[in-house]
């Protein structure tokens, strides 16, 4: 999988506070649940708050429906960083599928950095459906962060070595 | 005095004798002097069949879940060492195993594959009973100190260090599933490893699918794995695949407070929660 010559709509758009220089566009990938999250991204829309266009949202029932194979497979399709986010604890639609997903995530999250996967791209958070502005921000961060980081070279190459002649 | 060999059989002897199980599993003599290899007694008149000794290797609580065994025989004795005994009690845990219908043949062996160790038939016969003597035992049979720093001198390494490390381990994996074969934790009857609508996990032996396959493999028993070493010495490749499983059980009793295989009643930390677990990690 070549880097420079794949762009898509979503990149190609000048993004907020893009590093000066660099090409570089992260492919972010942000798993949100529907009630909080996703709601509060929407409240981003709607406000008009301007944040980095480098990120997809898949929009699943709850933070607790994702597993982590989720994860793993949106590494392989190329992410370069990935955000879970959620209800805040005890705002959950399902009263505790928040709390399921912070004890699988804890101990996924130290797995994912003991097989050497840089922290920073696989990040967490609780997003209320109040908080537009908070998802602006924890979007543009992650981005921010994920471009001075450069691509995930790591997965990438596990691409290519698995690819059959072509 | 009897062996500790031939208490094992006077005890299997017994069960079969009087009813009380349909199918003893045991180590029988393999063909070579240091193996030995699953036997399956079903007669009182077999069990000279039955060894103990330190090459006693398998963790027979993987044979527990066998549909195709427990459609036969209505209870089953096993053979099992303090491993599997905690396998058992797993299971147990998991609904996979109805303790009414299991006898445990509990054994000690205290060094694994070293001919002089010394090895002895448990006297307790209960799940409850053995349950309580692994929990007197717990905090020095849990991790050994070079486990431990095993798994803490490799997290010291910088995450490029470990990446590659893995790249080269899971480089060499074969897909063969031995690891998940040998394991007793692993009974389901469709593996997600083998779905193909969606597939979660590429099949061939490639990085990239043996990368998904070992942090499946990995994170489907963090919480779960009870630390017999089964997969790891079953490995055609030698991948260190205890060394992820005693990071994540490390994980699990930190932030948890739980180890597996001590509590038939716990609840497993990935089915419950508390509203005050740590969450510094989310923004």
């Amino acid at each position: 999988m070549s880097t420079s010559s794949e762009t898509d709509a979503g990149t190609e758009q000048s993004t907020a506070g893009a590093v000066a220089g660099g090409d570089f566009e992260p492919r972010l990938v942000a798993f949100v649940c529907n009630w909080c999250t996703y709601a509060g991204a929407d409240l981003a829309g709607t406000s008009r708050l301007k944040y980095a266009s480098n990120v997809r949202v898949f929009r699943v029932p709850c933070s607790g429906r994702i597993d982590p194979l989720f994860l793993v497979k949106a590494f392989e399709r190329g992410a370069d960083g990935i955000l879970v986010s959620g209800c805040h604890p005890g705002d959950c639609h399902y009263a505790e599928g928040n709390y399921y997903a912070r004890r699988r995530f804890a101990i996924f999250r130290e797995l994912m950095q003991f097989l050497g996967i840089e922290q920073e791209r696989l990040q967490f958070s609780w997003i209320s459906a109040a908080e537009g502005a908070k998802w602006a921000d924890t979007i543009n961060n992650l981005t921010a962060q994920i471009r001075a980081l450069g691509p995930f070279e790591g997965y990438k190459s596990l691409v290519e070595a698995s690819q059959g002649p072509t | 005095m009897s062996t500790p060999q031939e208490e094992l059989q006077g005890r299997a002897r017994q069960l079969l004798e009087s009813g009380e199980v349909a199918l003893v599993i045991g180590y029988g003599q393999g063909n070579t002097p240091e193996k030995t290899t699953p036997v399956f007694l079903t007669d009182a008149a077999q069990v000279d069949q039955l060894v103990l000794n330190p090459f006693c290797r398998n963790n027979l609580a993987a044979w527990l879940t066998r549909k195709d065994l427990k459609a036969k025989h209505d209870t089953i004795a096993i053979v099992a060492k303090e491993p599997d005994i905690r396998a058992v009690i797993v299971l147990v845990q998991e609904t996979q195993v109805d303790p009414a219908t299991v006898r445990i043949l509990g054994v000690r062996i205290d060094e694994p594959g070293n001919p002089d160790s010394p090895v002895a038939v448990l006297p307790q016969t209960t799940l409850d009973e053995l349950q309580q003597y692994l929990q007197a035992d717990f905090q020095p049979r849990d991790m050994t100190p070079e486990q431990l720093n095993d798994v803490d001198q490799f997290e010291k390494l910088s995450p490029a260090e470990r990446w590659a490390f893995w790249r080269r381990q899971f480089d060499r994996c074969i897909r063969c599933y031995a690891c998940r074969q040998a394991c007793p934790m692993c009974y389901c009857d469709s593996c997600i490893a083998q779905m193909n609508q969606p597939q979660w996990i590429d099949t061939s032996a490639h990085p990239l699918g043996n990368f998904s396959w070992n942090i499946a493999r990995a994170f489907h028993l963090a919480g779960r794995c009870i630390d017999c070493g089964e997969c790891e010495r079953v490995c055609p490749v030698d991948i260190p695949l205890m060394r992820l499983n005693r990071f994540l059980a490390r994980h699990i009793a930190d932030k948890f407070d739980y180890k597996a295989g001590y509590d038939v009643e716990a609840y497993q930390p990935f089915a419950s929660y508390k509203c005050d677990d740590n969450e510094d990690f989310i923004l």
